[in-house]
């Protein structure tokens, strides 16, 4: 499994923890039951901000990873803790000014246990 | 003929074609060896005629470009592009020529290794601002446990979104050019300014002209790759 290891834009990093509760109380009726089914999922929100190089080497990442398709090894910028992930979106924009300075932004969601191929680290 | 099959060849030699020989529009590169600028004295006066951009990349992996665009364009080398700090240097001079009515004339003969693109009009975008995205499809089937199934459908498919200036005798090419694809309806060949590609592209919709002055024009174009 490959390991996502580009620089990111330290300026703003955005970490979302998402569970998926079940609630039994539709009616409002009653008293509430809620059930979690599984989480938290971690989405991490990225800003990139780089040279030539290394803006190709990550458009590449992606485009190999199949946009959110194929999951990789990721490491949490906060914690430092590494997590199988892939790309939360199946587009990917950069800006490119004069050639040289490319600006982006990319979600990478937790995969918790994977069917395709890999379960959790 | 594709530019890169006919017109390769040392800067001037037989197969070098002039004006008359090539039709409008073409593209393509004529590519040779690096040129080696020994001392400051050699540093290159090229005057170029309605060249729009210039790239030249050092060896080392420095690169670097020089934008503008008019009809009568007079550029000394050696005052904007090569510095002192260029001699004794190994680079390649790339340039890219508007179509039909553009040439470059070295006057030195260290310019015979000068790599030279000359591109279509519809080629030489903005290079302040070129955006580009690449869009999958992935199908993901979350299960209750939390875990997923995800399949890929396709390949990805690229959009850029890309700005255009021209004088008017362009501005009325291009927008010719978009009539005459009835908009967003047929393709044709695009060069990607950033990975330097060729890709089968449409226009994504309308095209918006700014005209400022009578003179400057601006277009404001997205093109959609079709696979």
């Amino acid at each position: 499994m490959r390991v996502f290891d580009f620089p990111i834009d330290p300026a703003r990093t955005r970490v979302t923890y998402t569970f998926r509760t079940i609630e039994s109380n539709v009616a409002r009726v009653g008293p509430e039951r809620h059930r979690t089914k599984s989480g938290p999922v971690r989405t991490w929100e990225l800003a990139f901000r780089q040279g030539w190089d290394v803006a190709n080497r990550l458009w590449r990442f992606y485009t190999e990873r199949r946009g959110a398709w194929e999951a990789f090894l990721f490491r949490d910028p906060h914690t430092g803790e590494q997590h199988v992930a892939r790309f939360a979106d199946d587009e990917m924009s950069r800006t490119v000014f004069w050639r040289r300075y490319h600006e982006g932004r990319i979600r990478i969601i937790e995969v918790l246990q994977d069917a395709n191929n890999v379960t959790r680290v | 003929m594709p530019w890169s099959e006919a017109y390769v060849g040392d800067w001037m030699d037989r197969d070098m074609p002039s004006l008359d020989d090539i039709e409008v529009p073409y593209w393509g590169y004529w590519a040779s060896g690096p040129v080696n600028v020994r001392t400051e004295t050699e540093a290159l006066d090229m005057p170029v005629k309605t060249g729009l951009v210039i790239e030249w990349e050092l060896t080392d992996g420095h690169a670097d470009l020089w934008f503008a665009e008019s009809d009568e364009i007079r550029l000394a080398v050696h005052d904007s592009l090569v510095s002192w700090d260029w001699t004794q240097r190994t680079f390649h001079l790339q340039a890219y020529v508007r179509s039909g009515v553009a040439d470059i004339y070295p006057e030195s003969t260290i310019l015979r290794n000068v790599r030279i693109a000359i591109a279509d009009y519809i080629e030489i975008v903005d290079f302040a601002r070129v955006e580009e995205a690449i869009q999958f499809k992935t199908h993901v089937t979350v299960f209750e446990d939390g875990s997923e199934q995800r399949r890929t459908k396709g390949r990805g498919r690229r959009v850029w979104q890309v700005s255009f200036r021209k004088d008017t005798p362009y501005a009325e090419a291009m927008v010719q050019s978009f009539l005459e694809r009835m908009g967003t309806q047929d393709t044709f060949l695009w060069r990607n300014p950033i990975d330097g590609r060729r890709y089968t592209v449409r226009f994504a919709g309308p095209l918006p002209r700014t005209v400022r002055w009578g003179a400057q024009n601006e277009f404001r174009v997205g093109l959609v790759e079709v696979l």
